[in-house]
């Protein structure tokens, strides 16, 4: 049955649990006399549990336990523990070790983006209600996503220790380092995986994807010399220009009574975005000229701020991916040692690094056991709630704007949840249960 | 069943951890089947099982049947039914990464889902008692001899 709302009528859209979204999280919209008045995007996220349950603990442990907070970015919250508990210790790590951390995070981008590419997005444009469906009619596309996935799985499974939740990063660098020949063995797969990656661009550059350019604060790492992974500063549009440490002085989490993850918000101006878009955007200088070449060819600018076409950025970093990971491959040379002692000092330490999903924060401070007494870590997904909100908020307005006899219940709802999948948002442990309510008065 | 591959879907999240607890007892119990843990990307799934293997996947599920109940549901010629198939816990869901596999023509030879009912899904809580005494069946059914 479909459900006709009125100009005028006071209606809520609920929308108990996000389908092919990787969380849980619930949407509520109210519409009063023809306005839309409140938007909510409720989620569970673990985060905050983690941070109390790691109190007390040793410096050495958040790199593995805090890898269990995302079933999608381990290789994500690995990097900005170890980083943020370094610089906690004072211990920069250099080199091979260096290299070997950024081939990995090559690995966790194009396992994440080519999952949400081709499984979980692509059905929006092509008109699917799922990946199943949609592979019934297009069983090239993805064939042809699940090799790019099996690239970026033996990316992590060499480097990490195994395909899925590494098991090989500790503090300091690794446990073990892959030999070159591991290594070189990896890269005639990778080299055919990134012309397939160009045949992916092709195909998505010629979806129907709606114009919705957004006046977003966008913020990344942005490095002197390379697209941003681990290191940086973090960078906005609009001025910001800080150091990992400076994060808490520039951004606030608020805590919201519908949500428990807390909302990141730029204390001097507001809703920022973070993720592939902001990444892009900031950074299109960085990318190689052949990536920057592939970008041009699929019809993106050196910006781009239209959230649906986020689509075609992520396959643009895909294929980044692949170059980098065939850079790194062609000039490794084993480190001595697979790591680099980190000892134990009182203090405090920072660490931002790009997750698939953008910026994550970390701090931790240790006392002079080496225990953790304050830990902090502002995961993308919270930091783009409010601008997801904002989103949902305008989209819902033209779509009531544009309703004229009655806009229709579940393609309002299909609308919304189009939109916030765009963000590839990250909530941990979704339920696929979809519950539409409407209450009019 | 007599399982070549078992594969523990889920998180450390009360109940979510089902699976992976049979899967580590199998393992310390040195039964002969292949094991395997996922959270997460289940389409991983397509890349675990070869055409041959007879596959066991044990998963928590959320159908509204009694906390610990076991549902056992051969799925090589048939889906999931939607009850169990939108319980799981996953970007794409146990039900999907079959159906993607049944679609794609990448079914292994058998491929039977253990769904172990839960009720707990907080972070870091251990399974509940109904559902530890699930797995301990699942585990006695899936240990071969």
């Amino acid at each position: 049955m479909s459900h006709k709302l009125g100009l005028d009528d006071h209606f809520s859209l609920s929308v108990e649990a996000l389908t092919r979204v990787e969380g849980e999280g619930a949407l509520h919209v109210t519409v009063d006399g023809g306005r839309v008045t409140e938007t909510r995007l409720a989620i569970y996220e673990p985060p905050r549990f983690f941070e109390a349950f790691l109190r007390g603990r040793r410096y050495d442990e958040p790199v593995d336990i805090t890898a269990r907070i995302c079933g999608i970015c381990p290789v994500a919250y690995q990097m900005s523990a170890a980083h943020a508990i370094e610089d906690a210790c004072g211990v920069t790590v250099g080199g091979p070790i260096r290299e070997l951390r950024r081939l990995l995070y090559c690995g966790e981008w194009i396992e994440s983006h080519v999952l949400h590419v081709a499984l979980l997005h692509a059905p929006d444009f092509l008109g699917y209600d799922s990946a199943v469906h949609m592979a019934a009619h297009h069983r090239d596309l993805v064939e042809l996503a699940l090799r790019l996935k099996k690239a970026g799985n033996q990316i992590v499974e060499v480097v990490g220790g195994r395909p899925i939740h590494p098991i090989n990063v500790r503090l300091g660098g690794f446990y073990r380092a892959p030999s070159r020949a591991e290594l070189r063995a990896l890269a005639e797969p990778l080299r055919r995986a990134r012309d397939d990656t160009l045949t992916l661009l092709a195909a998505v550059s010629t979806f129907d994807i709606p114009d919705a350019d957004m006046d977003y604060e966008f913020v990344s790492l942005r490095h002197p010399d390379e697209y941003p992974m681990n290191e940086g500063r973090l960078v906005s549009g609009a001025g910001l220009d800080i150091a990992p440490a400076e994060f808490g002085a520039h951004i606030a989490e608020i805590h919201v009574p519908y949500s428990t993850a807390l909302h990141g918000r730029m204390i001097e101006r507001g809703d920022y975005l973070v993720g592939p878009l902001a990444r892009y955007s900031l950074n299109h200088d960085r990318l190689p000229a052949a990536v920057r070449q592939a970008a041009a060819d699929a019809g993106l600018g050196p910006e781009c701020r239209n959230i649906f076409a986020s689509i075609l950025v992520r396959c643009v970093e895909v294929l980044y991916a692949f170059e980098e990971a065939l850079r790194i491959i062609a000039g490794y040379e084993p480190p001595d040692r697979p790591y680099v002692d980190v000892p134990a000092r009182p203090g405090e330490g920072h660490a931002c690094t790009e997750a698939p999903r953008g910026t994550l924060y970390h701090r931790y401070r240790l006392d002079a056991d080496g225990l953790l007494t304050e830990i902090q870590i502002v995961p993308p997904t919270a930091q783009n709630q409010p601008s997801i909100e904002a989103d949902l908020r305008r989209l819902v307005q033209q779509q009531v704007d544009l309703a004229g006899d009655g806009l229709e219940h579940e393609a309002l709802r299909h609308r919304c949840e189009q939109l916030i999948r765009s963000y590839d948002p990250c909530i941990s442990c979704s339920t696929h249960f979809l519950d539409l309510r409407l209450t009019r008065r | 069943m007599s399982a070549t591959l078992v594969v523990g879907v889920g998180t450390e999240r009360g109940d979510d951890a089902a699976g992976l607890l049979v899967v580590r007892r199998l393992r310390a119990a040195g039964a002969g089947a292949a094991t395997a843990e996922l959270a997460g990307d289940l389409t991983a799934l397509l890349e675990l099982w070869r055409p041959d293997d007879r596959v066991a996947l044990v998963d928590a599920v959320r159908t509204g049947a009694a906390p610990g109940t076991v549902h056992i549901l051969d799925v090589t010629t048939r889906p999931l039914p939607a009850s169990i198939a939108t319980a799981s816990t996953h970007a794409i869901s146990l039900g999907d990464a079959v159906e993607l596999a049944r679609v794609l023509d990448r079914l292994p030879a058998r491929i039977v889902v253990y769904g172990i009912e839960g009720t707990c899904w907080t972070d870091g809580r251990p399974p509940t008692g109904a559902v530890a005494a699930a797995v301990d069946r699942v585990v006695a059914e899936l240990r071969p001899g």
